[in-house]
């Protein structure tokens, strides 16, 4: 009852094309993975020397982007950030460029298999971007980062401006009884009321809003650096050999905290914790001297003892 | 303590699964200590995949191509004229629909597709086979009868009982009462075995105007036609133009594999709706009664008794059956889940099939090893696929150090593993356009916008591949590994929205 089929698909010929196609898909794929798996690996055929070779990669990323990329003189069609596949091994000049910037110029070494990356790559203007802040003359500033402020000093004019960083929002805060010199450095204190400006002898005390203005004289004193308490009517001075302490106010005489083995020690104090760290030598028995670090908790030494009786009495001293 | 038998089936249960988890084991092993190795490996696994793709899609360009060519084809005119077909006259068709729960509304355009074919309706058996523990199948009956009880030579109503010994809960154990049933009338008729070609079809498949002839056809020209299955190519159209995105994608996405795999003769085994010699299916002792995966399973009985001379004959004619979706996309993902999973168990077939060729002296020893490793490679390949060609490409990158970063194919490999994947992707491309034509019109109801959403929807296809690509299978081999055997699940079938 079986007769002779006619050519329908699934029949015969539909089965050969399938078989064509099956083998070409194995020749695709012999010849194409072994290709894609020498792409992967990083093999490049080296025409110079006719056979496969292990290539390396180098990422350049700059900031700001879009570098023109010259390798060994010649310019890649593509902008940073790149990353450059294949290259063979070998030392290559990189030089980068953009409009307005320090060109970057480096000699790379490529290695065999390996990644050499260069991706914090500043290229920095030719004339950085100034923006004048003041408007008026200035002395000298101060800037409270916290408060997003400037403090603008006019010695001649016995004024001071804020404004905010960018320089807007001028506004006269204060006024200042000039100092016989310029200032070493200003202070605000830390309920921002005050601010202070030193020179050797003399510590000028600006009180904002309502504004009122005093100078603290002390000629007896190499004044080398003052820091406010946390009281904000107290400072911290540090003078030549000596670490002392001095009420805001006329006629208040500063007292002596420590005399220092050293001259011009380094000091910080951390208004968190009210303490004062300071840098002094030690002369032993031995005639050796030792450099050391020194911490003292001010809330616990002297606050709690009546600061400001331990100053009245020494004034009275 | 187990028999010589239990073992060796047990042991070839647990290998597909070992061979899937141990495949993504060792490439997670891979990638923190040979980080290396892992992107061979990975690259070599997609870019045989991107080869396979584009095979595949070429075949199921050629496949649809046929689909199209015999679309408005004259079977039976072609039967009649041609003078290879005499043996006409003598054919008969015994149709049995396997019932569950489905009501009349499913089956009512079942068999309003078999009164509408282009055939002699007084050479059409028709047996609808309804499960016994089903309440309202006494109900569903007598309306179809009512119907369809005068429209063909017999039409039958029987009632599978539940427990019979050694069935479980199956489609095979109600499609093989059905057969039986269907061959006392066969007996009554007189009717030699040889000369009935039986159709199982699940409730929900509407033939094509030419189904029969197509498939007479195709018996009365193919070489031992008892030593055939036949398969028409199942779309799922009944009810496309209703069903979410998610659905359609997944079921048209099916429908494509059936294509593609009717186009590799070879590996190409049956499945779902199919057709046989009513005489092989009696030699053979019918469908397994106690296996999910029946539809494939009758293939290996047969294929086993004729020792390896048995193969599966392509219908390049369409048989139209309903998408499974549910009233929410939840439970839309969860019951296209199970079916893919259900589809998936099919891995039985491996046991089943390496345990009896084992034992076999008859077929020869490369053929046995070439199904053998069709069907594991089959499996495993669907089990890992998805997570090759998406999850495992980072695990290098992720766990192969700093060291891994800074050599070539650590650079490398995110880029080929990503255009490897594009390219499947953009294949889809390919499926999108197929996918227009095999769509029935457009019903008045659906509005024109409709077209826009069913072509922008395939965006969806990296999200339903992690979804319904591989985990399914995975999850049925992992099952099948643990001895944790599935029940037989139906799938809901859905026709509400449509008028």
């Amino acid at each position: 009852m079986t007769f002779r089929r006619k050519k329908t698909i699934g029949s015969f010929y539909s089965q050969r094309i399938r078989s064509v196609l099956f083998y070409i898909s194995i020749i695709v794929f012999i010849v194409g993975l072994p290709l894609l798996l020498a792409y992967a690996l990083g093999y490049k055929f080296d025409l110079r020397k006719l056979k496969f070779t292990k290539t390396g990669l180098l990422i350049l990323k700059t900031q700001p982007e879009g570098a023109d990329i010259y390798l060994d003189g010649k310019l890649l069609k593509d902008k940073t950030p790149l990353t450059i596949n294949e290259l063979l091994p070998g030392e290559y000049v990189f030089e980068l460029r953009l409009k307005d910037r320090y060109p970057w110029t480096a000699k790379i070494t490529v290695s065999p298999g390996k990644l050499s990356t260069y991706d914090k790559i500043i290229l920095f203007p030719l004339r950085p971007d100034i923006k004048k802040l003041n408007k008026e003359n200035v002395s000298w500033f101060y800037v409270d980062k916290e408060k997003n402020a400037i403090y603008f000093f006019d010695n001649e004019a016995g004024v001071i401006s804020r404004s905010d960083l960018e320089g807007n929002d001028f506004e006269l805060v204060g006024q200042i009884l000039p100092l016989d010199s310029l200032p070493l450095n200003c202070k605000l204190s830390y309920d921002r009321k005050k601010i202070l400006y030193f020179n050797r002898h003399k510590i000028g005390v600006c009180i904002l809003q309502p504004t009122s203005s005093i100078i603290l004289d002390l000629p007896k004193l190499d004044i080398r650096d003052v820091f406010w308490l946390v009281n904000n009517n107290y400072v911290i001075l540090q003078a030549d050999k000596a670490i002392q302490i001095l009420e805001l106010r006329p006629e208040a005489k500063p007292i002596l905290l420590f005399e220092l083995n050293k001259k011009d020690p380094s000091i910080v104090y951390d208004e968190n914790t009210n303490t004062l760290y300071f840098y002094d030598s030690e002369r032993l028995e031995t005639g050796k001297t030792f450099e050391n670090v020194y911490k003292i908790e001010l809330k616990k030494k002297f606050l709690d003892l009546n600061l400001q009786e331990l100053i009245k009495n020494k004034n009275e001293e | 303590m187990k028999n010589k038998k239990d073992i060796i089936t047990r042991t070839l249960e647990i290998i597909p699964g070992a061979f899937s988890w141990g495949i993504l084991g060792v490439v997670f092993l891979l990638a923190f200590l040979k980080p290396i190795v892992c992107a061979v490996v990975i690259i070599s696994f997609d870019f045989y995949w991107i080869v396979r793709t584009m095979y595949l899609t070429i075949l199921l360009l050629i496949a649809r191509r046929a689909i199209s060519k015999y679309k408005n084809k004259d079977w039976l005119t072609e039967c009649r004229t041609a003078f290879a077909c005499r043996g006409l006259d003598k054919i008969y068709h015994l149709v049995i629909f396997p019932i569950y729960k489905e009501g009349p509304e499913i089956l009512r355009a079942s068999l309003a597709a078999i009164k509408k074919a282009n055939y002699l309706k007084d050479r059409i058996i028709v047996v609808v086979s309804f499960e016994e523990r089903n309440p309202i199948a006494h109900q569903t009956a007598k309306i179809l009868e009512q119907e369809f009880g005068n429209e063909f030579l017999v039409y039958l109503t029987v009632y599978h009982p539940s427990g019979l010994a050694g069935e479980t809960n199956t489609k095979g154990a109600n499609a093989t009462w059905a057969a039986k049933r269907g061959k006392e009338v066969i007996e009554g008729k007189k009717i030699p075995y040889e000369d009935v070609i039986i159709s199982c079809f699940d409730a929900d498949t509407c033939i094509g105007k030419e189904y029969f002839s197509c498939l007479s056809y195709n018996f009365l020209t193919t070489p031992k036609p008892h030593q055939a299955s036949y398969q028409p190519i199942p779309v799922y159209n009944n009810n496309v133009w209703y069903a979410p995105s998610f659905a359609r994608l997944v079921e048209i996405s099916s429908s494509f594999t059936q294509m593609i795999e009717s186009m590799r003769i070879e590996k190409f085994v049956t499945f779902s709706s199919h057709s046989m010699s009513f005489k092989t299916l009696i030699d053979i002792n019918y469908w397994p009664v106690n296996m999910i995966s029946d539809d494939s399973v009758i293939y290996w009985k047969a294929y086993l008794f004729y020792k390896g001379d048995y193969k599966v004959v392509p219908l390049h004619v369409t048989v139209s059956m309903d998408m499974a979706y549910s009233s929410n996309l939840f439970k839309t993902i969860i019951m296209q889940y199970k079916q893919k999973r259900r589809w998936a168990w099919g891995v039985e077939n491996f046991p089943y099939v390496v345990s009896r060729f084992l034992i076999d002296r008859h077929i020869p020893f490369t053929k046995k090893i070439r199904r053998s490793y069709h069907l594991l490679e089959n499996h495993v390949t669907w089990a890992i696929w998805v997570g090759m060609i998406t999850i495992v490409p980072s695990l290098p990158i992720l766990f192969g150090g700093i060291r891994f970063n800074q050599v070539p194919i650590g650079y490398n490999l995110p880029r080929i593993a990503g255009n490897l994947f594009n390219i499947t992707i953009a294949t889809s491309l390919a499926w999108i356009l197929l996918s227009r034509t095999i769509l029935p019109p457009r019903p008045p109801d659906v509005k024109w916008s409709k077209n826009i959403i069913m072509t922008l929807e395939w965006v969806l296809v990296p999200l339903i591949l992690i979804i319904v690509g591989s985990t399914p299978a995975l999850d049925a081999q992992t099952r099948l590994m643990l001895g944790k055997y599935m029940e037989f699940v139906p799938t809901e079938k859905h026709r509400n929205k449509q008028k």
